[in-house]
């Protein structure tokens, strides 16, 4: 396991949008009404955003962070970085879509711009990563863009993972702040021993090229139809993994850093259903007041549902007073990662819908 | 005991193992089919054969064999 500090980084706002259309379980076509009853019980999700297909995830962070930079009374000029978190990428194979972020929010062409394809774990790594570049004070701030668009490559004939999933982008200011009087600590992991647990299969440059029998729709089972450029997920595989290693993570997080787990104030767990975070829960002993959940309307957004949690359930206190929070994102690689992060104040806004 | 041999049979069944392998301590994630979406054709199957209906809040609490024998014979 990695251990890892980041110092003199502090998250000073952050912003999240969704589309405006809602898609619900119980109209979904493979359920029955019962069916539909039980997916809500087990998954805790009963509706979510879907984006038209002229909306991009980008469009979706260019909103979220332009709202965010007014509202933190932030110039353009004052941006040293921005980091685009995503598999939801404008373009798969190039350029970068934090260039074009870059371009479309205005800000100067000295502003380092990076593009990390991360999913689920995705608002873990990028804090780790955009602290660090921040931590040693050349640059100053940073807006770090997370966020999903599972419409865009999932197949709304698979039951396994349409239902699930929702769009949302977020935005993140961080700031460079040598009084910071907390450091941002991680426990970063990975085992791409399971990279085919949820894959895309094209389009890229292993299974290249995309072809005429790509866009084919094959029936893999009863309620699973998709094509090679849709995203496919092994539930036996991915289930496993998510009950075990994220407890892990969490677990080894708090021993090696001395965190006493009781006495955070928030854990913040990717909404991956609302089965497994229960099963994480629970194994830690906390009380369901402490772990909030996004998922009922918002669905398991990937990289998305930490911030999300953050503005829809929480923005009262994290706005008012200091929070001890203890973050957790694991999907896709395998990707899995634990953060303890102590925020102060932040400008939390209210969720925008585009 | 009946209840018991029922519910082992439609797990079986609805994951595609061997029943010989299933006791009433068997639960979520002890099997590899049985993750989230086979828990879900469990509890749904069960509600049909035994012709009841699970609560959302009670499903939650559903995790081994015996906790949905315990359920479902409370319903019956």
């Amino acid at each position: 396991m990695a251990f890892v500090e980041v110092k003199n980084v502090e998250i000073k706002g952050l912003s999240v949008a969704v589309p405006k259309e809602v898609k619900t379980v119980k109209e979904q076509p493979f359920f029955s009404s019962n069916e539909a009853e039980n997916f809500i019980a087990v998954t805790g999700v009963e509706s979510s955003h879907l984006a038209p297909l002229n909306l991009t995830l980008s469009d979706l962070c260019f909103e979220a962070a332009q709202k965010l930079l007014i509202e933190t009374n932030t110039q353009t000029a004052d941006i040293d970085l921005i980091m685009f978190v995503s598999t939801s990428r404008d373009f798969y194979i190039c350029p970068n879509t934090a260039n074009i972020l870059q371009h479309r929010l205005g800000l100067k062409t000295s502003c380092v711009a990076i593009d990390l394809p991360f999913a689920c774990s995705g608002y873990v790594y990028g804090l780790y990563v955009a602290g660090s570049l921040l931590q040693s004070g050349q640059l100053k701030r940073a807006l770090l863009l997370v966020g999903e668009m599972p419409s865009k490559n999932q197949s709304s004939k698979d039951k396994t993972v349409w239902p699930l999933h929702g769009d949302a982008g977020s935005a993140t200011l961080l700031e460079f702040s040598p009084s910071a009087k907390n450091s941002m600590k991680f426990n970063l992991n990975g085992d791409g021993s399971g990279f085919e647990a949820i894959i895309c299969r094209q389009p890229g440059i292993r299974n290249y090229p995309v072809t005429e029998d790509s866009l084919k729709s094959v029936t893999i089972d009863n309620g699973i139809e998709r094509n090679a450029l849709q995203c496919e997920m092994d539930g036996s595989e991915v289930f496993a993994f998510a009950i075990k290693k994220p407890l892990e993570a969490i677990t080894a997080l708090a021993e090696n850093f001395q965190i006493d787990i009781q006495q955070i104030d928030y854990l913040l767990i990717h909404q991956a259903n609302k089965m497994i975070d229960e099963k994480i829960r629970k194994k830690l002993k906390l009380p369901a007041e402490k772990v909030p959940y996004s998922m009922r309307y918002y669905g398991n957004t990937s990289s998305c549902t930490i911030p999300l949690t953050m503005v829809s359930q929480i923005s009262q206190s994290l706005s008012e007073k200091v929070n001890s929070l203890i973050m957790c994102g694991f999907g896709s690689g395998l990707s899995w990662g634990a953060a303890h992060i102590i925020t102060d104040k932040i400008i939390c806004l209210p969720v925008i819908e585009v | 005991m009946e209840t018991l041999q029922k519910i082992i049979d439609i797990v079986a069944e609805t994951l595609g193992i061997e029943k010989s392998g299933i006791s009433g301590e068997s639960s979520v994630g002890d099997f590899p089919e049985w993750d989230s979406m086979g828990h879900l054709s469990i509890l749904n199957k069960v509600e049909e054969v035994f012709e009841i209906s699970f609560d959302p809040e009670e499903m939650m609490e559903l995790e081994d064999v015996n906790d949905i024998v315990k359920a479902v014979k409370a319903k019956q």
